[in-house]
């Protein structure tokens, strides 16, 4: 089934109360696509987010995830994809090897298969030293280089993370990054949002930016900066001269 | 009992089952070599504590006809404050396990109807309350089955599906409370309740020495006058049930 797109929405709308944070997001992500989100805060990007990995309901729209009807197949649609949140939680009671042992469960991923990528990723992520320490006493970027490998450990098509960036120290930072670029080289799909401009400008194939709950601007580096009345040369300029027009608007 | 449940759906028992040991665990300190030692010590203390209590309970107790109003009577009090000690123990580990963990990103995420996790949860609820129902209650039942007749085994049950319904009612009640005034607040209450309805405990079996003996003989006397009313009959519906009512443990 690789004919089909890693991620295509259409339409998405979601509503808090009287509030719509999704209003009407079309957004197509192709195979082994690095693709990156950006936005203003409250633009609207994790709230997306979570709707495609399956964590709200949206109000209306389709999605489909490599071929699978989100909504009307929940279950094979989340068995490609991982979610890796902003701020994601580990088990406190639990030790590293513990926590991908329990994920790989949930996906129920063979033994074998487990041990092999569980070690593999503990070793990349420079977690071998901790691997049977309870999570307890771990700082914030060791919590999420966890919860980064429970991500990965079911080998998942698609990769949906927030921020993922944040909190890492500046090595670590650049460890992630080639392993996202590693993951992405094989085929794997990756959609991140970010704040840090220079991450999405280097990292990524397409960017797409959401302002309002709808998508503003979308294309590879070279589209957005030739593309539209955009006069500036680096992705900063882009995003402040997109947010600023559409603020005009 | 395998085949019916999916590979992902035993992760996650298996799952929540270690996060409860290890929180239990935990309570008796540090790990280190010693531990089992003192986890079971203080099993030991507490349990010899709860037998001897029992033991005296039972001992004053005199004579314990299945038939007389009386003893019918204390026994619905007694459970009426044991499923109150239950709601509110029930209570906690509700908001905890349902809102308090934080996992569902997860959870939700993972390739599993949500129906499962949530159902696992409630689970996990029920285990514990009923873990803590037993601990007291138990050498109660093992007593007066020892000392009294077998039939007191149908307290078993009974406990069973106090403990159930007290789960029910907590789940229901910690998904409203953490609606209206939150998660951090609904288990302070919730807290607070457990630690009420001990002392609850200590009135009840206290009971006589407060109040003396009017309270009681009052309804005592209301119930043999009208002994088929359907309000009493329903009141002391779990009382029968535990002096061997077929009938009544039925329902
Ligand atoms: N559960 C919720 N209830 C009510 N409003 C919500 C809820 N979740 C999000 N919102 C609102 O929806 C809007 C979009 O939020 P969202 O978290 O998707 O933004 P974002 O683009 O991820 O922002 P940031 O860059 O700050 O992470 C915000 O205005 C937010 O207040
Ligand atoms: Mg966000």
């Amino acid at each position: 089934m690789s004919g089909h797109d890693a991620l295509v929405v259409r339409g998405l709308v979601k509503r808090f109360g009287g509030f719509t944070a999704v209003n009407g997001l079309d957004l197509g992500v192709r195979r082994g696509e690095l693709y990156a989100l950006l936005g203003p805060n409250g633009a609207g990007k994790t709230t997306s987010l979570r709707i495609v990995a399956g964590l709200l309901s949206p109000d209306a729209g389709e999605i489909s995830i490599c071929g699978v009807n989100r909504l009307r197949d929940p279950v094979a649609a989340k068995r490609v994809v991982a979610w890796l949140p902003d701020e994601p939680m580990v088990y406190d009671k639990l030790t590293p090897v513990e926590y991908l042992d329990f994920v790989a469960g949930l996906w129920q991923v063979e033994p074998a298969a487990t041990k092999r990528r569980r070690d593999a990723l503990l070793e990349t992520l420079d977690l071998t030293r901790v691997a049977d320490q309870r999570c307890e006493g771990f700082s914030k970027g060791m919590r999420q280089k966890v919860a980064l490998a429970g991500a990965l450990i079911h080998e998942p098509e698609l990769l949906i993370l927030d921020e993922p960036l944040t909190g890492l120290d500046a090595s670590m930072a650049r460890h992630v990054k080639e392993l996202l670029q590693a993951r992405v080289a094989t085929g794997v799909t990756v959609i991140l949002t970010t704040h840090i401009l220079e991450v999405a400008e280097r990292l990524s194939d397409r960017i797409g930016i959401i302002r309002n709950g709808r998508l503003v601007c979308e294309g590879t580096m070279a589209e957005l900066r030739d593309g539209g009345a955009s006069q500036g040369s680096t992705l900063e300029d882009v995003f402040l001269d997109v947010v600023a027009r559409e603020e005009a608007a | 009992m395998r085949g019916l449940v999916s590979g992902a759906t035993r992760a996650v028992l298996a799952h929540e089952a270690r996060l409860s040991l290890r929180g239990v665990a935990d309570m008796a300190g540090p790990k280190t070599a010693m531990r089992p030692w003192r986890i079971a010590g203080v099993l030991a203390v507490v349990g010899t504590i709860i037998f001897g209590v029992s033991h005296l309970l039972l001992m004053t107790a005199g004579q314990l006809d299945p038939a007389d109003p009386r003893v019918q009577i204390t026994l619905t009090i007694n459970l009426a404050f044991l499923f109150i000690l239950m709601i509110s123990a029930a209570l906690d580990s509700a908001a905890y396990a349902l809102y308090a963990r934080g996992d569902y990103d997860l959870m939700f995420s993972a390739p599993l109807a949500p129906q499962t996790v949530l159902l696992v949860r409630a689970l996990n609820v029920f285990g514990f309350t009923l873990a803590k129902a037993g601990l007291y209650g138990a050498p109660m039942l093992i007593l007066l089955c020892v000392q009294r007749g077998a039939h007191w085994l149908a307290g078993l049950p009974l406990i069973l599906a106090l403990a159930l319904s007290a789960t029910a009612i907590a789940i229901g009640l910690a998904m409203g409370m953490v609606r209206l005034i939150g998660i951090r607040s609904t288990r302070v209450a919730a807290q607070v309740a457990a630690a009420l309805a001990g002392l609850l405990v200590l009135v009840m079996v206290q009971w006589e020495a407060i109040f003396g003996p009017g309270p009681k003989d009052a309804l005592v006397a209301d119930y043999i006058a009208n002994p088929q009313s359907l309000g009493w009959q329903l009141a002391t519906l779990p009382a029968r049930a535990m002096t061997g009512d077929g009938v009544a443990l039925g329902a």
